[in-house]
């Protein structure tokens, strides 16, 4: 199958966090994945695993002081935002490259008015463009993400809006340059669930119109089949699998995964116990060697403790990280 | 039964590595570490104050040796009586430190039950606020000076002085500290269960507002101990003879000329205790609380 | 806004009533009367009558305290020690420090708040440390300590500035050094503070993600925010800067309003003590009222509350 050249390229990337002059803190080891223009990526994982780490990273938003990034190419149309000046970079954010972050509530700023926060994306990019033309753009934006009354909205201040108001207005002022790529780091977690459903649809129809790819990180399984094309299962601050949302969701190769789907509640399913994944996830400090699911994972042997396993193909675009991949059943 | 047992000791396992962790953290900080090291020497200083120095040296006149500078034999000099100044600036830690332990302490007790009736009773709360609102808006100096003015300096007029100035802030304080423990979840359970006030203040609130209490403690004791001397170097505070350190450079004002180390070795010794209790109220909020401060 | 202001101002009488009355029981706690106070032992009673008669001392505690009110609001108001009229007395010794004052306020808000906002945004760097160190460094030593430290370099070794009196600018240079080196250390920690607590929240991730540059994440969004704390501290500030008066005025002998209050109340002059108090009072209450619209003005959910 011809591959189209990806939109976003993030090859081999490790973050590491400075706790204090001694300890590092492994957050992300060794991720590659890539985005093709116009398809949505999922990625999910359990809190703490790295998946908005690593999404921080494309943008380098990370807490500049305690991130160091020991090896890593983020390729952006061919760019490398790794080394890329700051100037330059700041010119890509929010312009080429949106995100939308998981709290609403404290995403704005309190003390301009969503005019004012909005305006101002468009006009640090385009450093020309007049007020009422970035007005207008705004309003169109908001309009579209189905807010009546657009005028008052750009009036007000943040505290006087809800929850999912605010993460609408936020798709809206990430959405209002036009960008290629949007990042989205659970952006439905902190809302109520049918506003969850109203801001999905809405992104659904905003990609349809706009073609931008997104990459969309959620740590529930029910979201990621409705929003993605592909999937990457991280765990530990390593992807373990990767491969398109019908082929994952029918035959996952990876024991995690297939924990992940067990252990979900479904229509059908009869039984007075969901099944779970055994053990908790360690955190960062005292990560198991090898393969990072070695303690939890029922099929482990002495291999999973030391190395972490090399990225098997399983099928067309499947890919896993699992010493035992071939002899797990197939289907959980 | 077993397993809440399990439980019990996995708490108090995880308390003591707190314990553990937060010593290590003061640990880690060279200056907490020196402030700890300087304070522990005057605590020293003060109780064995005796031994070092005989009693009787602080206000023994030396007619032939006045206004002598530093030497073998006064170490720290004398002043315009005579008087050895080494023994008066070590027995004057004990009434400086003495004055800022003594009136924190008293303050913060009494600060800390106002608050707690503030953070309990809504009606109180009101009254109370009332209050401290008129009390904050008098100047503390005015008011620590007229209280002096009354009472006579002393030591102890010294204590009450700066106790009955310092309870407003305290009460302030502790109580925007409550409020935000008596908000949590745990509390209202335990509310909702009976427990009474007396025992949720002591059992369940104070123990989780600890922490910003303590180091907000260890900074008001060396903020007392400036405000003490400063009181005693403008003349009201507390009266000679005895050793303070700001009437002590009160005195030097009219030697600064011939006698400069007059006001230097009182002057040093009243910033070198504030600095250590600073450095040291810095360390416990960094070890306390990691998140905040740097 | 105009009407919350005004209602403001308006309760701050009752507030004034109230350190006025608390001020006059406290000091009225002390035995003997002015003449006592003020004249020698050995005058004869009729002197001490007429003396007392004719500062106003007469009849009960409440006639006294009422004569007082009356006498403020007619200007008239008398020492014990002088039979001066206070606010005669006021009006040459309250401008003194008031520009001492005013001078010290300016030059420490101005470099406190802008070494603080350097130390953030430079965290850890050699500033930062640095004016931290110095910050710990100055919080610890008293005011009048440092006064003495520089009377003691300045005058007596090098002989290069007057140590006390008033007169020319050079006068001004000790005193106003005095009280700005008191006051930076909380000053430039408290900015310091703010703007890093500022600097952490998800809005500044936010802007950086919109892409703005990180001269305007700190300038537009983060200073914005963190200028609420340091407002609040500079203006409750602008009160302990005036009493902090009293012992720089006492060390460099400036006849402003802190040395008529230390001497005041030594003398058990009461009617002086209470307009000073009065006076200390309103300024303070004056910069919470200030504080006030201020953060109605900078924040909107304030603002909200008010304009209704």
């Amino acid at each position: 199958m011809e591959q189209q050249k990806p939109l976003l390229e993030v090859i081999d990337l490790s973050v590491d966090f400075r706790m204090d002059r001694r300890t590092l803190l492994h957050a992300v080891r060794h991720v590659s994945f890539h985005v093709n223009p116009g398809e949505t990526l999922g990625i999910v994982g359990e809190s703490g695993c790295g998946k908005s780490v690593t999404c921080m990273s494309i943008l380098k938003l990370n807490p500049e002081r305690r991130t160091v990034y020991p090896t890593g190419q983020i390729l952006f149309e061919g760019r490398d935002l790794m080394r890329m000046p700051p100037k330059q970079l700041s010119a890509i954010r929010g312009n080429e490259i949106s995100m939308v972050f998981q709290e609403p509530m404290t995403a704005m700023n309190p003390l301009f008015t969503i005019g004012d926060q909005m305006m101002e994306v468009l006009r640090i990019h385009d450093h020309r463009m007049e007020r009422s033309k970035a007005y207008k753009m705004c309003l169109e934006a908001i309009a579209r993400v189905k807010i009546p009354n657009p005028e008052r909205i750009m009036k007000s201040y943040p505290f006087t809006l809800s929850g999912g108001m605010r993460q609408r207005i936020m798709i809206a002022m990430a959405m209002v340059t036009k960008p290629k790529l949007l990042i989205c780091d659970e952006p439905t977690t902190a809302l109520d669930v049918t506003i969850q459903a109203q801001v999905l649809d809405l992104m659904n129809e905003l990609k349809q119109e706009a073609g931008t790819a997104i990459i969309f990180i959620t740590h529930d399984l029910g979201v990621i089949s409705e929003m993605a094309d592909r999937v990457l299962i991280m765990y530990g601050g390593r992807v373990c699998e990767a491969a398109a949302v019908d082929e994952l969701f029918t035959h996952p190769r990876h024991p995690y995964t297939m924990g992940l789907i067990d252990s979900r509640p479904s229509p059908d399913y009869q039984g007075d116990r969901l099944r779970m994944i055994p053990g908790s996830v360690p955190t960062l400090k005292d990560m198991p060697e090898g393969c990072p699911f070695n303690n939890r994972c029922q099929y482990a042997t002495g291999a999973c403790g030391e190395t972490f396993p090399d990225f098997a193909c399983a099928s067309e675009g499947h890919t896993v990280a699992c010493h035992h991949w071939k002899t797990t059943p197939e289907n959980g | 039964m077993r397993d809440q047992k399990k439980f019990k000791k996995m708490i108090h396992r995880s308390r003591d590595s707190l314990f553990s962790d937060v010593v290590k953290r003061y640990l880690r900080n060279p200056a907490a570490v020196i402030g700890g090291v300087i304070l522990l020497v005057i605590v020293f200083v003060c109780i064995f104050a005796n031994v070092l120095v005989p009693e009787e040296l602080v206000t023994a006149y030396d007619a032939g040796a006045m206004l002598s500078p530093p030497s073998a034999e006064h170490w720290f000099g004398t002043d315009n009586l005579g008087r050895d100044l080494f023994a008066r600036v070590i027995y004057g830690a004990r009434i400086t430190v003495g004055i800022g332990v003594g009136a924190t302490l008293v303050s913060l007790v009494i600060g800390a039950a106002i608050a707690s009736i503030c953070a309990l009773f809504k009606k109180a709360d009101l009254v109370i606020m009332r209050v401290i609102d008129v009390v904050t808006c008098v100047p503390s100096i005015l008011l620590a000076l007229v209280l002096l003015a009354i009472m006579g300096g002393s030591v102890l007029n010294m204590m009450v002085t700066l106790t009955i100035v310092s309870v407003p802030g305290f009460v302030l304080r502790i109580r925007s500290v409550l409020l935000g423990v008596v908000d949590q979840d745990y509390i209202h359970a335990a509310r909702v269960s009976g427990t009474r006030p007396l025992k949720l203040v002591l059992r369940h609130i104070l123990p989780n507002a600890i922490d910003p209490i303590i180091v907000d403690a260890t900074m008001t004791i060396s903020s007392m101990m400036l405000s003490a001397a400063g009181l005693s170097f403008i003349g009201v505070g507390v009266a000679p003879p005895a050793p303070e350190w700001g009437a002590m450079l009160n005195y030097a004002q009219d030697y600064f000329k011939t006698a400069p180390y007059m006001a230097l070795f009182p002057g040093a010794a009243i910033a070198l205790t504030a600095l250590s209790i600073n450095l040291v109220g810095d360390g416990l909020r960094d070890a306390l609380d990691p998140k905040t401060g740097k | 806004m105009s009407r919350y202001i005004v209602k403001r101002l308006l309760y701050l009488i009752p507030m004034l009533f109230c350190v006025v009355l608390m001020v006059f029981l406290i000091m009225s706690l002390t035995p003997g009367d002015p003449a006592t106070n003020v004249l020698p032992l050995t005058t004869p009673q009729e002197v001490k009558d007429a003396f007392n008669e004719s500062v106003g001392y007469t009849g009960s505690l409440w006639d006294r305290f009422w004569n007082y009110l009356g006498g403020l609001f007619s200007g008239n108001v008398v020492s014990y020690s002088t039979g001066e009229n206070i606010f005669e007395e006021l009006k040459t010794r309250f401008p003194m420090t008031l520009s001492f004052g005013t001078w010290a306020f300016c030059i420490s808000a101005i470099i406190g708040v802008a070494l603080g906002i350097l130390s953030a945004i430079k965290q850890y760097s050699f500033l930062d440390t640095t004016v931290t160190i110095f910050a710990v460094l100055f919080a610890s030593i008293p005011s009048f300590f440092v006064a003495v430290l520089l009377i003691l370099y300045f005058s007596v070794h090098l002989g290069a500035l007057p140590s006390f009196g008033v007169g020319t600018l050079r006068h001004y240079i000790l005193p106003v050094t005095t009280l700005v080196l008191a006051n930076i250390p909380m000053l430039s920690r408290m900015t310091r503070s703010a703007m890093l607590d500022a600097m952490s929240q998800d809005y500044i991730r936010t802007a950086r993600a919109k892409g703005c540059s990180e001269k305007r994440v700190i300038w537009k969004h983060a200073l914005k925010n963190a200028s609420l704390p340091i407002i609040t501290l500079l203006l409750s500030g602008l009160a302990t800067t005036l009493g902090g008066s009293v012992v720089v005025e006492q060390i460099f002998t400036i006849p402003g309003v802190g040395m008529y209050l230390l001497s005041a109340v030594n003398e058990k002059n009461v009617p002086v003590v209470m307009t000073c108090a009065l006076l200390l009072s309103f300024i303070f209450m004056l910069a919470m009222v200030l504080l006030d619209i201020c953060y109605a003005l900078i924040d909107p959910k304030i603002g909200a509350r008010y304009k209704k």
